[in-house]
């Protein structure tokens, strides 16, 4: 089989793995403490990608192939006692007992690097059950200290261990107007820099975006953490449908690699979801195929802020699941390109992909998204994300510049050097999707 | 006790964070200098009593009384106050507001081009873009029809463009213009109705004279030319 496993580092990837695992248990008829769900010979998807994702000990229990990492205890102690603490193994559960501060130093080379001998010690250990490991699945933040430093020490490591195996990631990424720590640009721009030449595809979801989406289509007034990993989760589930299910397209992860990455470095494709409906809403749309695609184009149902229509495209890929026909989803396109300002970068081999996945998408009695037959999640590698590095390395400068808070970090045993390296790297990063922009030929459709 | 989630707020930072009733206020302090940047000697804490209303207390008492006994709910806010105007954050503060920094870090083109492991490096090696030797050839060739076909336009002559939508108008303009690029043909048109982006200037320079959104540049390729009349406003052609 081509197993995967799910990788979750720090509060944010650990409080995003629940949400994504309880998803995933109810799409495969698992209940909450690993046993079939009553009524059923075989968990949903046994013939297609069941296992990619769990392993089954010998007494019929099913187990994710997933392990928590954090550095400090209390929110995976909430996993330990919650309704799924008897799903994992206590051994796929690591903790330290002293946080990273939001301090990217003290995840990479100081605290974390403390708990590193004990995770790829479980890691190994889960890899050897596998007859077909493909890869791993990363869930973190770029702006926590344990999500970048302790991620990024991850990535780099299992590089190493494990040569060529493919290695996603969806990453938070710090939303472009506020901070949730003063340093947050730093971690941002050093653990960018650092996973840079390690990561395959990375996914990443701005809680601005979702914070947004949650407030004008769900209604929440306020929304949580909890509510908006409830939306991360879908999104996740989106993606990762096609390897757990049957699927057409990105049924290996490799194949993200394959079909959205023209060159290494530019592995951030933007990813956009709908439909984002409350339950009182659901029952005034009709949600067709041609809705929920035109729905993917605009810049509010995008999972990072940015304008696409001030980019260029490299690669999309569409992935549709629950009831949808081929033939619809061929009109929808059409309609699209017809309509919408799509440019290409036409010097690079570029693909418009389809996938289908017949399973609809489920929703856990907590979420506020209604349930619907159909969900579209779109994957496209496009010049604008470099906004977002625009954003965070402006706001990295205003505080470098004056050395503000580098102390704390060259406390914690880090080179100054790394700072401007990092920078350096972000920048040539920046330069890249210059680059990319550039050189296409005469558009059609350009207006001044 | 479990862990409360709270949202911490300062002037510079904005998060939903974690706090324990058991920490006491001098480790409450620590920990949000490292979210807030403001030494805790610097810190007035402010407890706001509900989402919605600015009524507020502030948190203080000895350095060893636990946060227990402030019964803080869960998603109350809790605002950090800098109340050091001259220290090293007040100073950050005061530059993101005026966002007026100027970049720190500039990327030479040299620099660029010496860097392994670029963009620009991958174009080069696999002749990519302006590195295909064919390139240039094709673009000129490009251009080429751009040029013919601009030069076969009379300015003042009716057209339609048909991208979007079917948009009628005259041709006013016919040429390059350097304020956009200096090589691509542009077509320079008012439109019958507000359906354009300019009134005929780019960039400050008039090409021509049209009312506000009644004008565009677009490439030669997008117009047609012929005697498409002017459209009678399509509500008042149904009460014929």
């Amino acid at each position: 089989m081509r197993e995967v496993i799910n990788v979750n580092v720090g509060q944010a990837g650990c409080q995003i793995g629940n949400a994504c695992w309880e998803l995933y248990t109810m799409e495969h008829g698992i209940t909450p403490d690993g046993y079939l769900q009553p009524g059923l010979e075989k968990p949903k998807g046994a013939e297609a990608g069941f296992s990619t994702f769990f392993s089954e000990t010998g007494s019929g229990k099913y187990v994710p192939r997933a392990l928590y990492v954090d550095l400090e205890p209390n929110v995976v102690d909430e996993v330990r006692t919650g309704p799924y603490g008897n799903l994992f193994h206590p051994e796929q559960l690591i903790t330290g007992k002293e946080d990273a501060a939001n301090n990217y130093a003290r995840g990479h080379y100081t605290v974390g690097r403390e708990l590193l001998d004990d995770i790829l010690d479980r890691v190994r250990k889960m890899a050897d059950q596998c007859d077909g490991l493909q890869g791993f699945l990363f869930t973190h933040s770029l702006g926590g200290g344990t999500g970048s430093g302790l991620g990024s020490l991850l990535l780099e490591q299992f590089s190493n261990d494990y040569g060529k195996k493919s290695k996603l990631e969806f990453a938070v990424y710090p939303a472009p107007q506020v901070s949730t720590s003063v340093v947050e640009p730093y971690n941002t721009v050093l653990t960018t820099h650092t996973t840079l030449e390690n990561a395959d595809c990375t996914f990443m979801v701005d809680n601005e975006a979702i914070y947004d989406m949650c407030r004008k289509n769900l209604g929440i007034v306020r929304p949580t953490f909890a509510n908006l990993n409830n939306l991360i989760a879908q999104v996740v589930s989106s993606v990762t449908a096609s390897l757990r299910f049957d699927g057409s397209l990105n049924v290996d992860l490799n194949e993200f690699q394959t079909n959205l990455v023209p060159y290494p470095r530019i592995h951030f494709p933007l990813v956009s979801y709908a439909p984002v409906l409350s339950k009182q809403r659901a029952t005034h749309e009709s949600n067709s195929v041609a809705e929920i695609t035109a729905a993917c184009f605009d810049p509010s149902n995008q999972m990072v802020k940015c304008d696409p229509r001030l980019g260029k495209y490299m690669a999309t890929c569409l992935l549709y699941r629950g009831d949808v026909v081929t033939r619809d989803v061929q009109t929808a396109v059409a309609h699209i390109k017809s309509k919408k300002t799509v440019q290409l970068v036409d010097w690079c081999p570029t693909g418009f992909k389809i996938g289908i996945c017949y399973e609809k998408p489920t929703q856990p009695a907590s979420s506020e998204l209604a349930d619907v037959k159909r969900a579209l999640c779109m994957l496209s590698n496009t010049t604008a994300i470099a906004d977002a590095w625009n954003k965070i390395d402006h706001k990295f400068d205003l505080m470098y510049r004056r050395r503000a808070f580098v102390h704390w970090y060259v406390s914690e045993g880090m080179e100054e050097g790394e700072f401007a390296e990092a920078r350096e790297n972000l920048a040539a990063l920046e330069r890249d999707y210059v680059e990319l922009g550039s050189d296409s030929f005469p558009e059609e459709e350009e207006e001044y | 006790m479990a862990d409360v989630s709270v949202y911490i707020t300062s002037g510079l930072t904005s998060s939903e964070r974690r706090i324990s009733p058991q920490w006491d206020i001098a480790h409450l302090k620590q920990r949000l200098e490292f979210v807030t940047g403001i030494p805790p000697a610097d810190q007035k804490i402010w407890v706001y009593k509900t989402p919605t209303s600015n009524a507020r207390y502030e948190l203080k008492g000895g350095e060893e009384t636990t946060l227990n006994e402030f019964q803080i709910a869960p998603y109350t806010r809790i605002h950090v106050e800098n109340i050091n105007q001259h220290s090293d954050i007040s100073e950050l503060e005061s530059a993101t507001a005026q966002d007026d920094d100027e970049p720190v870090f500039n990327l030479s083109e040299d620099q660029y081009n010496s860097m392994d492991n670029t963009v620009r490096r991958w174009k080069e090696e696999n002749k990519l873009g302006r590195f295909d030797p064919d390139y240039q050839s094709k673009k000129s060739r490009i251009l080429e029809e751009h040029r013919k076909l601009s030069e076969s336009f009379e300015i003042g002559a009716r057209c339609r463009t048909m991208n979007m939508m079917e948009r009628r108008g005259y041709i006013r303009y016919v040429g390059i213009i350097p304020e956009i690029d200096n090589e691509s043909y542009w077509v320079g048109v008012e439109f019958d109705e507000p359906v354009g982006k300019n009134d005929g200037s780019i960039k400050g320079k008039a090409y021509f004279r049209c009312k506000a959104n009644h004008g565009s540049f677009v490439k030669p390729t997008l117009v047609q030319v012929g005697d498409y009349g002017i459209k009678e406003d399509e509500h008042s052609d149904d009460e014929v």
